[in-house]
This record gives structure tokens, C-alpha cells and sequence, in this order.
């Protein structure tokens, strides 16, 4: 078998004791013995309530935190000390798009500004020259559904699904290998998550792209996902195919998880016994 | 009489670029024992109609241009300020979104439940054990008293200790649970929910419904619950109303409209909720199309109305 596009082994974080303005914060365990292997073209999901260590393994596997057990592999490489090349050099191959769409765009700039920045680091790495960004600019645009008349407007002219849109366009400008999704959808409302789910899912057809999908919400994960792992309190619980998971968990946090989701279905209420 | 009763309620707002009407002509009825589910996307106007009720708008740019809100028969947007102060925390209690903005960060939880349970004693002091005649000192000690008694019947822990603390000890569901406290300390007879649990985990979630179930079924209260998640509706609603850009297409209790919805909107809503039961490749977006042949509905239900 080929290497793992990213490997995770044993992986621990601790927040180290800081001494701060208000007196002294004790040390904090946020991950412990994390395993985690997915393979190129696979959709990965993360379950897990607040505070169960989603955000520290995602800045783990992006090399923002240095793991204090274990260690993160990247197409077999590790992911930090790295030198500034070698860095760069990474990123261009993982990228992230975050939960609130509009706080990770830039008031100020443009639709197209926004995603050409990622051009300037990247471009000489990928090949595109400074004259092909704009060109570069519309495909991307086009391959997330939004048209040319977009090119040159502000953020603020567009709606949630559509700064979302954007997001990943920006994220894709890289012909990154790995894109991972920290709740993508969670901001959005039905009816436009649904597009971005089917959007993404198409991508990924498309362009052979690995996802790294975190999610609170079970039903995205059991839609998105070929393989789901449940963290709570920074520990692994359960790990599989979503179906195995979903259909037969075996721990009973995942089990409580589950029955947390409501169901559209008004039959399924253990509230409603009033008829 | 019906406890809410919302008749052909139409708002607009100003801006620079002149008047836009956001509400056109909603109907509503919510009686006591009902939960009603209010849902629809961003910008259907259901947290707009949540705010009328206690009349929470800004008059400057909010101005009402038809229609009634009685509750309990009195008609709210021609009462008084002082009479809707009175309402507000007395017989209406509120619930917002995020339960971190909504409480003062530098003030004890308890001092803020005090004041919201003192504010709520001025009208009703007997929701306190009161007559009204007792001393500041008195009448603090029984709001103190009270708070506690019902943070703990709403499984806080250790209530009396948790007063003393600030927001920022309290976890998200924790701070939920104590808003909903505030909110129910004067023993409102209508709960306004405004998307209470979508800041929260669904396991925490899952706590505040059945909290919030549990107070209709002990007080016969009546719950006006704003939320854009079916799912929540499903669970926890008698009835359900969908809202699409400031109309109600479709109403009724919530076996009904869940199980068969009649609108083409409610089915499309239906559609893009994945459950854990969905398949690849079988969710359906609002798309372009979808969305002209809703509004092709909808304007021809108003003509038919009209006619």
C-alpha cells in the first residue's frame, strides 16, 4: 500500500503551565494517543463536542503547534521544523477553510485580490505567472459556481454560501492536496449547506482531493464522510467506515452522541408524548 | 382568547435607500400548552416577528404599517412604554441566541438574576412569596432565594455557589440554562425562544429542550420557538410555522406539516437537511430554478387570495 497522504501517530498536546497577568495557568492535557491515518482521496470526519480537542489536532496537523508526544506525517514527512522554504512548501499542499465565512475574508480587498494573494506566495511554485492570475482567478470562480461579474467586489456584497464559495476557491487557488474543513457549513442554512456539501463533494471528484472534514453535526459527517473518528476529552473513542459508526457504535459516548441529533421526523421524538 | 394573536402583521424599515417592507401580513395564533415552531432561512423575518411581540425594535427605523399583535388581548403596539416594560420579563420572557452577549460580563450571575426577579416582583411580587409591603432587604433575600431555587430545579448544581460566580466561569450550556432562568423567574405565561440552542453542542442541545418541554408541560405555557433546524422543530414543536422573505407559507401541527408538507418551499427546506439516514449525491440546495418556481407559488396564492 502507497503511503498515507497523512499520518498521525500517537499523537499528545499539552498546554504548557503560563504564568499570566492574573496569576499562574496549570498545565492542560488537550490531546492524548491520537491515531489517526487517512489515505489520498479519502473524506475524513472529525466528530466532537466543544473543548474536545478538534481545534488542537487541526493546528497539530497544519504544524501551527509543535505535538508534545508522537508526531504528524504529511505524504511521510513531518510537519514541522521545516526552514521557510520547506514550509511554504507544505502549505501549498494543505489548506484550510474555517467555520465563519466572513471573518476569514478581507473587507477591504476584492473577490479576486482575495484569491490572486494566494497566487503571489504560491505562483512561482505552481508554474502560473503573474499575467495568468486573473485567468487562473475566473476558473477557480467558475469551478466553485460563481460567474465573472463577481470578479471585482467586496465581501460584503455577497451572501454566506457565496463567501463560502469563495473561501474554498481561495483555499483550491494552490492545487493543494489536503483541504481541511473545520465546520464549513455551520454558519449556513440548510438550503444554501446543502449546495456547499454537494459543491465539495463534486470537487473532490474532480480534482482527487483529500478532506479533512470536522463537524458537530453527524448528518454532514454520515453525508460527506467514508470514514468518521469520534474525539472526546482529546482521546480517540471510536474510529471507522461512517456506515460501521453510525449504524453500530460501540461506545456509548457515540451512541449518546447519535441520539443528541434531532431528527426531522416527528415520530422519532422522545419528547412528544402528548400526541 | 387566545394567549399571542398576530393579525396581518406588516413592518417595513427604513434606510438610506427608502422604505423595505420586511413582514407582509402574518398571521399567527399561539395558545397556551402550544409550542410553536417558527422556522425559515436568514432574512425571513422570523427574528423580527419574535422582536415585535415584545416590541423590541428601534421605532426609528422599525415602523409597523398594519396589522395587530394582541397578547392576552391587549393590543402591544399601542401600549404604553412603561406597560411594555411590565410585560417584558413579567408576563413575556426572552431567549437569544448567544448566551455569552446576553449576559454582562462583569457582573455576578447572581446579581443579574436579582435584578431581572426584582424587576419582574414589581408587578407580580407574589411569583416571589410576596404581598408587596416587605423591606429592599426582604424582597432581595426572596429574589435571591428564589434564583436559586429554580437554577438548581433546572439541574445547576451547587446553585447557591454557582450565584457568587461571573459568566465567563460558566459553560455555553450552563449560561443557556441560566438565561432561560432569567427568562422564566417572573413566571412569564409566553416564551419567546430566538435560536436558544444553536450556539450549543446537540448534546447540550438536547438538555435545553427537554428543559424547556419539561416548563410547557408543568406551567402550561405558551412557546414561540424561532429556529432555522427542522430537526429541533420535529422534537420539540406542537406547531410549526415556515417562513419565507416575511410571509408564512405554510402552517399547522407539526405531524402534519413535517410528515406531508403541502408548500413547495417546506419541501424543498425538507430535502437539503442531511440526516443521518441520507445518501451520497441525494441532497437538493435552494438552486436558481427552485427558488422562481417557489416565488411563481407563492405570488399566485396571493392573487388568489386577493381575489
Amino acid at each position: 500500500m502507497s503511503t498515507p497522504l497523512l499520518k498521525i501517530e500517537g499523537l499528545g498536546h499539552v498546554y504548557g503551565a503560563r504564568r499570566g497577568l492574573f496569576g499562574t495557568s496549570p498545565a492542560f492535557r488537550a490531546l492524548t494517543g491520537i491515531d489517526i491515518s487517512i489515505a489520498r482521496g479519502e473524506s475524513f470526519g472529525l466528530v466532537g463536542e466543544s473543548g474536545s480537542g478538534k481545534t488542537t489536532l487541526t493546528r497539530n496537523i497544519l504544524g501551527l503547534e509543535r505535538p508534545s508526544e508522537g508526531h504528524v506525517l504529511f505524504d511521510g514527512h513531518p510537519v514541522i521544523d521545516l526552514g521557510r522554504g520547506g514550509e511554504r512548501r507544505l502549505r501549498r499542499r494543505m489548506q484550510i477553510v474555517f467555520q465563519d465565512p466572513q471573518a476569514s475574508l478581507d473587507p477591504r480587498m476584492t473577490i479576486h485580490d482575495t484569491i490572486a494573494e494566494a497566487l503571489v506566495v504560491h505562483g512561482p511554485d505552481l508554474g502560473i505567472a503573474r499575467s495568468g492570475y486573473t485567468r487562473r482567478v475566473l476558473d477557480l470562480l467558475e469551478a466553485v459556481g460563481l460567474g465573472r461579474e463577481h470578479l471585482y467586489r467586496h465581501p460584503h456584497e455577497f451572501s454566506g454560501g457565496q463567501r463560502q464559495r469563495i473561501n474554498i476557491a481561495r483555499a483550491l487557488a494552490v492545487e493543494p492536496e489536503l483541504l481541511i474543513l473545520d465546520e464549513p457549513t455551520s454558519a449556513l442554512d440548510v438550503s444554501v449547506q446543502a449546495d456547499i456539501l454537494n459543491l465539495l463533494q463534486r470537487l473532490q471528484k474532480e480534482l482527487g482531493l483529500t478532506y479533512f472534514f470536522i463537524s458537530h453535526d453527524l448528518g454532514v459527517i454520515r453525508y460527506t464522510c467514508d470514514r468518521v473518528a469520534v474525539i472526546e476529552r482529546g482521546r480517540i473513542v471510536e474510529q471507522g467506515p461512517v456506515a460501521e459508526i453510525f449504524d453500530t457504535p460501540s461506545q456509548e459516548y457515540t451512541r449518546k452522541l447519535m441520539d443528541a441529533i434531532p431528527d426531522p421526523d416527528p415520530d422519532l421524538s422522545p419528547l412528544r408524548r402528548l400526541g | 382568547m387566545a394567549l399571542l394573536d398576530i393579525s396581518d402583521l406588516h413592518l417595513s424599515m427604513r434606510s438610506f435607500e427608502g422604505e423595505t417592507p420586511i413582514l407582509k401580513g402574518i398571521d399567527l395564533t399561539v395558545e397556551r400548552g402550544q409550542i410553536w415552531g417558527v422556522v425559515g432561512e436568514t432574512g425571513s423575518g422570523k427574528s423580527l416577528t419574535g422582536l415585535t411581540i415584545s416590541r423590541l425594535l428601534p421605532t426609528t427605523t422599525a415602523r409597523y404599517t398594519g396589522g395587530q399583535v394582541r397578547f392576552d388581548g391587549k393590543d402591544v403596539l399601542r401600549a404604553s412604554d412603561r406597560e411594555m416594560r411590565a410585560l417584558r420579563g413579567g408576563r413575556i420572557g426572552m431567549i437569544f441566541q448567544d448566551p455569552t452577549t446576553n449576559l454582562n460580563p462583569s457582573f455576578r450571575i447572581g446579581t443579574q438574576m436579582v435584578d431581572a426577579a426584582l424587576h419582574a416582583a414589581r408587578d407580580k411580587p407574589e411569583i416571589l412569596g410576596l404581598t408587596g409591603r416587605e423591606s429592599r432587604r426582604a424582597r432581595r433575600r426572596a429574589a435571591w432565594d428564589a434564583s436559586v431555587a429554580l437554577l438548581e430545579s433546572f439541574g445547576l448544581h451547587d446553585a447557591a455557589d454557582r450565584m457568587t460566580r461571573f459568566p465567563h466561569e460558566f459553560s455555553g450550556g450552563m449560561r443557556q440554562r441560566v438565561l432561560i432562568a432569567m427568562a422564566m423567574i417572573g413566571q412569564p405565561d409566553l416564551l419567546i425562544a430566538d435560536e436558544p440552542t444553536t450556539a450549543l453542542d446537540v448534546s447540550v442541545q438536547s438538555q435545553i429542550l427537554r428543559l424547556i418541554h419539561r416548563l410547557v408541560e408543568e406551567r402550561n405555557i405558551g412557546v414561540m420557538f424561532i429556529t432555522h433546524n427542522l430537526g429541533v422543530v420535529a422534537q420539540l414543536c406542537s406547531h410549526v410555522a415556515v417562513m419565507y422573505r416575511g410571509r408564512i407559507v405554510e402552517r399547522g401541527p407539526v405531524t402534519s406539516v413535517l410528515k406531508a408538507p403541502e408548500h413547495i418551499y417546506t419541501r424543498a427546506l425538507m430535502d437539503a437537511i442531511p440526516t443521518a439516514r441520507a445518501q451520497m449525491d441525494t441532497l437538493r440546495g435552494i438552486d436558481g430554478p427552485l427558488r422562481d418556481r417557489i416565488e411563481a407559488e407563492i405570488a399566485a396564492t396571493a392573487k388568489e387570495a386577493a381575489a
